[in-house]
C-alpha cells in the first residue's frame, strides 16, 4: 500500500491581488512541499513581497486560495502564523526598545517562556556576532545588526517555514556565508523556506527549486539546471532570469540611461 | 480617475498657499535662505499634509483638516469672544489689549510646544534631505514657513472678535494695527522658541538635549497655563502695576509691547513711550538676527540628534507584574508599554506636560483656597483631584501614537491570539506606573491639606476617575498600543484636548460641589457611581477573559501597498 504523500508546506491557487483595480498577482498556481528551499525572484514590482505579505498573513484581502503548514491563510492566520517566521524586506523596528526587549516581546508573542527566549536569544546573537549589543537600543544599530536582529527574531521559536524576504540585505560578507549555510541546514532538518531576493547567484546556489515572477505572473517553474536547460541564454541564473524577464537588451537601455541623464543640458 | 482628480486638487490648494508664501521666500532671502529650495521644501509639506489630511478624514483618524483642527479653531474662537468683551467694555484700553496679546502669547507657545514642537524637531526628513544640496538656514525657514501657516488660523481665529470689537470702539484705524501687533506677538513666540532650540543645538551633547527638550516643553506648558490664571487676574485685581508711568513692566513683557503698538498706531492718548512698541518689533528682528547665525549648523547638529547610543541595561524583575500577569501576552504587553512610556520620545513630549499641568493646577486651586478662607474646603480638594484625576484617561489617547509606528508589522505577523490580553497588559503598566502614582499622591495631599473632613470627596472623586479610567481602557483595548501614526506637522487635536479635559475637570468639581450641598443626593449619587463602577469592571474584565479573535483597529492601512 502506497504512503500518502506528504502534505506541502505551501499551497497558492489561483491568487489574485489587485491594488486599486491595478492587477499586482494574477492567478498564482504554487505548491511547495516540505523541506525545500524555494527561490522566488522577479524584477521590481513583480509581486514577490505582496506573495509573501499574502502568506504571512498581512494581507488578508485577496482572491483564491491560500495555505500554510496545511492551515488557510485567511481563516486560521493565528495558526499560521505560530508555523512561520518572517524576515521582511524593509525592517521597522521600535527603536527605543533594546534588542533583548525586543527579542522578549517576540517569544512571548510566540508563546515561548522567557527562560527558553533568553537562551535562544543569547546563543543566535552570539553566533551571530550580536551578543555585545544585546542591551543596545535597536535605535543604535547598524542596517547590518538590525538584518541580524530580524533574522534572530524570525528563528527564535523554531518556525516550521521561514519566508526570508531579500533577507541579506545589508549584511557583511562573512554574515552572508553563514545565513546561506544556515538555509541549506534549515532544509536538511526538514524545513521549509521561502526565499524572495534579488541576488540571483545566492538563489542559484541555495535553492531546490526556482519561480520567476514577471507582472504577477508565474513565467518559469523548476530546478535551476532544469531552467538554463530550457533557456537559450546561457548557464547562469542571471542570463535565464533577463532572457525571461527583461523588456530590452541591457546595454540599450544603459545607453537610454546615459541620454536621459543629459536632456535638457546646453 | 477620481482619486487623480483629488491629488489635482490637494496639489492646487498647496499651490495656491504656497503662492501666498512665495513672498516670504524673497524676504529671506537676504538672510541667506535659497528661494528656490525653499518653495519647493514648503511645497512638498503642503501636499504632504493635506494628502495625508484627507486620507486621514477618510479613515475616521484627526487630521490637520479633520475635527482637531475645526475644533481647536471653534475653542479659540470662544476664546475670542470672551477677549471681546474685555476690549470693549474694560476702560483702560493698555489692560484689555495687554489681555488680549497675553492670552494669544499663551495659546500660540501652548500650541508650539503641544502640537509643533515636533514639526520644528522632527529628524526623519533629515535623512533624505542630508545628502541632498540644501543648507540648514533653508530647511530651518521651511520649517518655520510650515508652522507659521498654521499658526496664522490659530491667531486668526483667536484674534477675529477682538479684531471687531475694537474696531467698532476706537475706529477702522485699530484693524491693521491689531494685524500688525498680532503678528509680531506671534513672531516673538516662535522666534523665541527657535533661537532656544538653534542655541541648545549647538551647546548641549545630544542626549542631554533631547531630556533638556522635553522638559522645556513640560516648563513651558505648565507657564502658558500659569501665565493664563495670571492674565485673568488682570480683570479683577488693580492694575496700577502695569498702568503706572513709573512700572518696569510695560518694559518686560512682551504681550504689553504688543499692546502699545495698537495704542501708538490709533493715536490713543496718553501715548505709551515710543520704546515699547519699538520693543515689539525689535525683539523679534533680533531673534531672526540671532536665527540667521545659528541656522547653518541646523541641520548637522538635528541629524546628530537622531541617533541615540545610550548603552541599555538588563531588564529588571517585575514582581508586581508577576504576580498579577500569569499570561505570555499580556506580561509582553506590560513589559512592552513600560519600555516606551521610558523611552518614546513621542509619548514623552506628550505626557509628561499633562502630568505636570495637572499637579501645577491642582498646586494652583489649594494655593488660591489657602490664601483666600486660610483652610482647604472640600470643594477646593476636590476641584484639585478632578483635574489631576482627568488628565488620567488622556494617557490611553497617548499611547496609540509612536515614531515608529511602522514596527507594528510585529504584531501583524505575530500570533497574537487574544489582542485584548496584550493591551489589558499595556494598560494595567501604564495604571501601575504612571497613573495610580499620580491619583494616589494626589489624595495623599489633598487629604494632608484637607484632613479627614474631606475623605468622602474624595472617596467620591477617585470613583469618577476610576469609572473614567474604566470607558477609556473599553473604548482603547482594541487598538494595540504604539501603533498608529502622529505625523508631525499635523494637529492631532492635543491642545484642544487638554483644553477639554481642563473644562471637563471643571465640570465634574461644580457637579460635585451640587452634590455635596445635599447629603441624600451625594450619598445616593456616590452608591450609584459605585454600581456603575462594578459594571464597567465587569464589562473589561469579560473584553480581556475574551479569547476570541476580533479585528483590530490598525488605523491607517498602508502596510500591505507595494508589491
Amino acid at each position: 500500500m502506497a504512503e500518502p504523500a506528504p502534505q506541502p508546506a505551501i499551497t497558492l491557487n489561483g491568487v489574485t491581488k489587485t491594488y486599486g483595480g491595478k492587477p499586482v498577482l494574477q492567478g498564482i498556481d504554487l505548491v511547495v512541499p516540505k523541506g525545500q528551499v524555494l527561490g522566488y525572484v522577479g524584477p521590481n514590482g513583480a509581486g514577490k513581497s505582496t506573495t509573501v505579505k499574502i502568506l504571512v498573513g498581512m494581507i488578508a484581502g485577496f482572491d483564491g486560495e491560500a495555505t500554510v503548514a496545511g492551515h488557510d491563510v485567511r481563516r486560521q492566520p493565528l495558526e499560521v502564523k505560530q508555523r512561520i517566521g518572517y524576515v521582511p524586506e524593509v525592517a521597522a523596528f521600535y527603536e527605543s526598545l533594546t534588542v533583548f526587549e525586543h527579542l522578549l516581546l517576540v517569544g512571548r508573542l510566540y508563546g515561548l517562556s522567557d527562560r527558553v527566549t533568553q537562551k535562544r536569544a543569547e546563543a543566535l546573537l552570539e553566533v551571530l556576532e550580536l551578543g555585545a549589543r544585546i542591551h543596545s537600543p535597536i535605535g543604535s544599530l547598524s542596517k547590518g545588526m538590525r538584518q541580524k536582529l530580524l533574522f534572530t527574531a524570525a528563528v527564535l521559536h523554531d518556525p516550521e517555514i521561514l519566508f526570508l524576504d531579500e533577507p541579506l540585505s545589508g549584511l557583511d560578507v562573512q554574515s552572508t556565508v553563514l545565513i546561506k549555510e544556515f538555509v541549506r541546514s534549515l532544509a536538511l532538518a526538514g524545513k521549509t523556506v521561502f526565499y524572495c531576493s534579488h541576488i540571483l547567484d545566492v538563489v542559484e546556489r541555495v535553492c531546490d527549486r526556482i519561480v520567476v515572477l514577471r507582472a504577477g505572473q508565474i513565467v518559469a517553474d523548476g530546478p535551476f539546471a532544469a531552467l538554463v536547460e530550457r533557456s537559450r541564454g546561457g548557464g547562469t541564473l542571471e542570463q535565464v532570469f533577463l532572457e525571461l524577464t527583461a523588456d530590452g537588451g541591457a546595454s540599450r537601455r544603459a545607453q537610454a540611461l546615459i541620454d536621459a541623464m543629459r536632456q535638457g543640458s546646453a | 480617475m477620481r482619486k487623480r482628480g483629488r491629488e489635482r486638487e490637494g496639489t492646487a490648494t498647496a499651490r495656491f498657499i504656497l503662492r501666498l508664501a512665495s513672498p516670504l521666500g524673497s524676504l529671506l532671502a537676504p538672510l541667506g535662505v535659497d528661494r528656490e529650495r525653499f518653495l519647493a521644501l514648503l511645497e512638498a509639506r503642503l501636499i504632504e499634509d493635506l494628502g495625508r489630511g484627507r486620507k486621514a478624514k477618510e479613515e475616521g483618524s484627526q487630521s490637520m483638516f479633520n475635527g482637531g483642527l475645526i475644533l481647536t479653531l471653534s475653542m479659540q474662537f470662544l476664546f475670542g469672544l470672551v477677549l471681546a468683551a474685555a476690549v470693549a467694555m474694560v476702560e483702560q484700553p493698555l489692560v484689555s489689549l495687554t489681555l488680549v496679546f497675553g492670552v494669544m502669547t499663551m495659546f500660540v507657545t501652548l500650541t508650539l510646544v503641544s502640537e509643533h514642537s515636533a514639526t520644528l524637531l522632527e529628524t526623519k526628513d533629515l535623512a533624505i534631505l542630508g545628502p541632498l544640496p540644501v543648507d540648514g538656514r533653508t530647511i530651518l525657514a521651511a520649517r518655520v514657513a510650515h508652522t507659521l501657516l498654521f499658526f496664522v488660523l490659530l491667531v486668526g481665529s483667536l484674534g477675529f472678535a477682538p479684531l471687531i470689537a475694537g474696531t467698532v470702539r476706537f475706529g477702522p484705524a485699530f484693524a491693521p494695527a491689531f494685524l500688525l501687533a498680532s503678528m509680531l506677538g506671534t513672531a516673538t513666540c516662535i522666534a523665541l522658541a527657535l533661537v532656544v532650540l538653534a542655541t541648545a543645538v549647538r551647546v548641549i551633547g545630544t542626549q542631554h538635549l533631547r531630556t533638556g527638550l522635553l522638559m522645556l516643553q513640560v516648563a513651558g506648558t505648565v507657564f502658558s497655563m500659569l501665565s493664563y490664571q495670571m492674565i485673568g487676574l488682570l480683570a479683577h485685581v488693580p492694575t496700577d502695576w502695569l498702568v503706572s508711568p513709573d512700572s518696569p513692566w510695560p518694559w518686560i513683557l512682551p504681550p504689553v509691547h504688543d499692546a502699545t503698538i495698537v495704542l501708538r498706531l490709533i493715536a490713543w492718548e496718553p501715548a505709551p513711550p515710543l520704546g515699547q512698541p519699538l520693543l515689539a518689533v525689535a525683539v523679534p528682528g533680533a531673534m531672526l538676527v540671532c536665527l540667521a547665525i545659528l541656522a547653518p549648523t541646523f541641520q548637522s547638529r538635528m541629524l546628530s540628534m537622531s541617533a541615540s547610543s545610550v548603552a541599555g541595561r538588563p531588564p529588571r524583575r517585575r514582581w508586581l507584574r508577576d504576580r498579577l500577569l500569569g499570561n505570555a501576552e499580556a506580561r509582553a504587553g506590560y513589559d512592552f508599554m513600560a519600555a516606551m512610556m521610558a523611552r518614546e520620545r513621542l509619548f514623552r513630549m506628550r505626557a509628561y506636560p499633562v502630568v505636570a499641568v495637572a499637579w501645577v493646577f491642582a498646586a494652583w486651586i489649594v494655593v488660591r483656597g489657602l490664601s483666600r478662607s486660610g483652610d482647604a474646603t472640600p470643594a477646593m480638594a476636590c476641584a484639585a483631584l478632578y483635574l489631576v484625576g482627568a488628565s488620567a484617561p488622556q494617557f490611553a489617547i497617548l499611547i496609540r501614537y509612536s515614531d515608529d509606528w511602522a514596527a507594528r508589522w510585529l504584531f501583524r505577523t505575530a500570533p497574537l491570539r487574544s489582542p485584548a490580553m496584550f493591551c489589558g497588559g499595556a494598560v494595567l503598566s501604564l495604571f501601575l506606573r504612571l497613573v495610580i502614582p499620580i491619583a494616589a499622591l494626589t489624595v495623599a495631599v489633598v487629604l494632608a491639606v484637607g484632613g479627614f473632613a474631606v475623605a468622602p470627596d474624595a472617596g467620591f472623586a477617585l470613583l469618577v476617575l476610576i469609572a473614567m479610567s474604566l470607558l477609556a481602557l473599553i473604548r482603547e483595548q482594541r487598538r494595540v498600543p504604539f501603533t498608529r501614526k502622529f505625523s508631525t506637522s499635523e494637529f492631532s487635536g492635543a491642545s484642544f484636548h487638554l483644553l477639554g479635559y481642563l473644562m471637563l475637570a471643571g465640570m465634574l468639581a461644580g457637579a460635585h460641589a451640587v452634590l455635596r450641598t445635599s447629603e441624600t443626593a451625594f450619598t445616593v449619587a456616590g452608591l450609584t457611581l459605585v454600581a456603575v463602577v462594578v459594571l464597567l469592571a465587569r464589562a473589561f474584565a469579560n473584553s480581556l477573559r475574551a479569547r476570541q479573535r476580533v479585528d483590530l483597529d490598525w488605523g491607517e492601512e498602508r502596510i500591505g501597498r507595494g508589491a
